[in-house]
């Protein structure tokens, strides 16, 4: 593979632009130069992604951005060239600190709304995989990036919808397009499906 | 079960039972026979009204004419049953010759209808979409197409936005106000082929008989982002 001078920032630009993941090297050591270019192109692509969203999106925060862009990698590095000791995972794959609000969620979605598939096919390759605890615990705090995924749902808090209207659309929006059931189930949730659906729940989503 | 007899030479009474797809006619010799009837048809007030008929039951073989005790006679036997449709065929009147009239016109004009049909587009107000678009899930955007025409905008597709505005009916590439209908609805294709042969456009009628046409091309998919495009 022809070597690139900026791997992590072209790997979540293939990401973004063709969704496949490209890894270029196994370093994951990524410079600050590189991390700011990579913030600025997610913001690019949040401002173009905002076009579509309900009501008044949040703003961006590149902090979040950057942390998703940077797990998801990690993620995918971690599938294909396991070198690493499990004590050393945690450092690869840290929380995301800081309090997460609808901002943070929406900004992180940019690019971890593709790790639900690095997981499963991490699962495929092991699923006694040690990794997979720790990225599934990431999808349960980021839960609107985990919509249709099999997680825990039980630990997720549906609060944060309710302050805000963007992300209730979207959340919502995810769910009836993923079909998935399991995350209707909340009765918050339900609530605010019917009044979407109005008269023709039957058309939208019958089965629910 | 019933029979019914008439002659030949009036079986143009039979013409006010012709609908009935249930029945089988024969012919033989000078005479026309039809069966099957339904019990409610035999003493329905369209075989009553028939003159020259015999009405016979058949019990055993042998025909008794209705209200009599002692049989008449035997059915003909080879007869040959056709459905009744296929047995006494319509024939148009002849061509009028001597019809001038060929340069009337008609107006076309729509006028209230007693139709229940389903809406297939609205005409909304812009700040009543704005309203409701800026908020609307994905979901329920995703099956219209929309025109801006000047400050409103005509919605099409299904299930509609629970919105205040004006409904259409789609026919032959016409809207419709809902409600109404061509007062000639038999030449919808007809005008269709006159205004709008390619079907290419889509022409919205308004109530006061005029219309406008929308080419289909500047119709294009509804989405928050194609809303906010439009108008910033």
């Amino acid at each position: 593979m022809e070597s690139t001078k900026t791997p992590f920032l072209d790997t979540i630009f293939h990401l973004r632009t063709i969704e496949q993941v490209i890894l270029y090297n196994k370093i994951i050591t990524i410079s600050r130069m590189e991390e700011t270019d990579t913030a600025s192109f997610l913001e690019t692509e949040y401002e173009n992604e905002i076009l579509e969203y309900p009501d008044v999106a949040p703003k961006f925060n590149p902090g979040a951005a950057l942390w998703a862009a940077r797990t998801v990698y990690s993620a995918a590095q971690l599938l294909l060239y396991r070198e690493h000791k499990i004590s050393d995972l945690n450092n690869f794959l840290p929380e995301y600190m800081g309090e997460i609000d609808a901002s943070v969620l929406v900004s992180a979605d940019i690019c971890l709304r593709f790790l639900p598939q690095i997981i499963l096919e991490l699962k495929r390759v092991d699923p006694e995989d040690l990794v997979i605890p720790i990225l599934e615990n990431h999808l349960v705090q980021f839960h609107y990036s985990a919509i249709g995924y099999e997680i825990d749902i039980e630990n997720i808090n549906f609060d944060i919808l309710a302050a805000n209207e963007c992300l209730k659309g979207l959340y919502l929006n995810r769910i009836v397009e993923r079909k998935a059931t399991k995350f209707a189930q909340s009765d918050f949730i339900k609530k605010q499906l019917e009044i979407g659906f109005g008269d023709y729940k039957k058309v939208f989503w019958p089965q629910l | 079960m019933y029979f019914l007899e008439i002659k030949k030479q009036h079986k143009d009474f039979l013409g006010s039972i012709r609908h009935w797809q249930n029945l089988k006619t024969a012919f033989e010799g000078d005479a026309i026979w039809v069966k099957d009837f339904l019990a409610e048809q035999i003493n329905s007030p369209e075989i009553q009204q028939i003159p020259y008929k015999k009405v016979y039951e058949l019990k055993e073989n042998l025909l008794f004419e209705q209200g009599n005790l002692l049989p008449s006679k035997k059915l003909p036997s080879g007869l040959l049953w056709t459905p009744i449709l296929r047995a006494l065929p319509v024939s148009l009147p002849k061509f009028n010759h001597n019809f001038f009239g060929i340069d009337e016109k008609l107006e076309i004009r729509i006028k209230a209808s007693e139709e229940i049909k389903e809406a297939h587009a609205l005409l909304v107000d812009y700040d009543e979409l704005k309203r409701y678009i800026e908020t609307a899930p994905k979901y329920r955007l995703e099956p219209l197409q929309w025109v801006v025409l000047d400050k409103s905008a005509l919605i099409l597709g299904n299930p509609l936005l629970p919105i205040k505005g004006n409904t259409y009916w789609l026919e032959h590439d016409f809207l419709l106000p809902t409600g109404y209908n061509f007062e000639w609805f038999a030449l919808a294709k007809k005008l269709q082929e006159e205004l709008n042969l390619s079907k290419q456009n889509i022409i919205l009628w308004n109530i006061d008989n005029s219309y406008s046409v929308i080419p289909k091309t500047t119709i294009k998919q509804l989405s928050i982002s194609s809303f906010r495009l439009t108008f910033s």
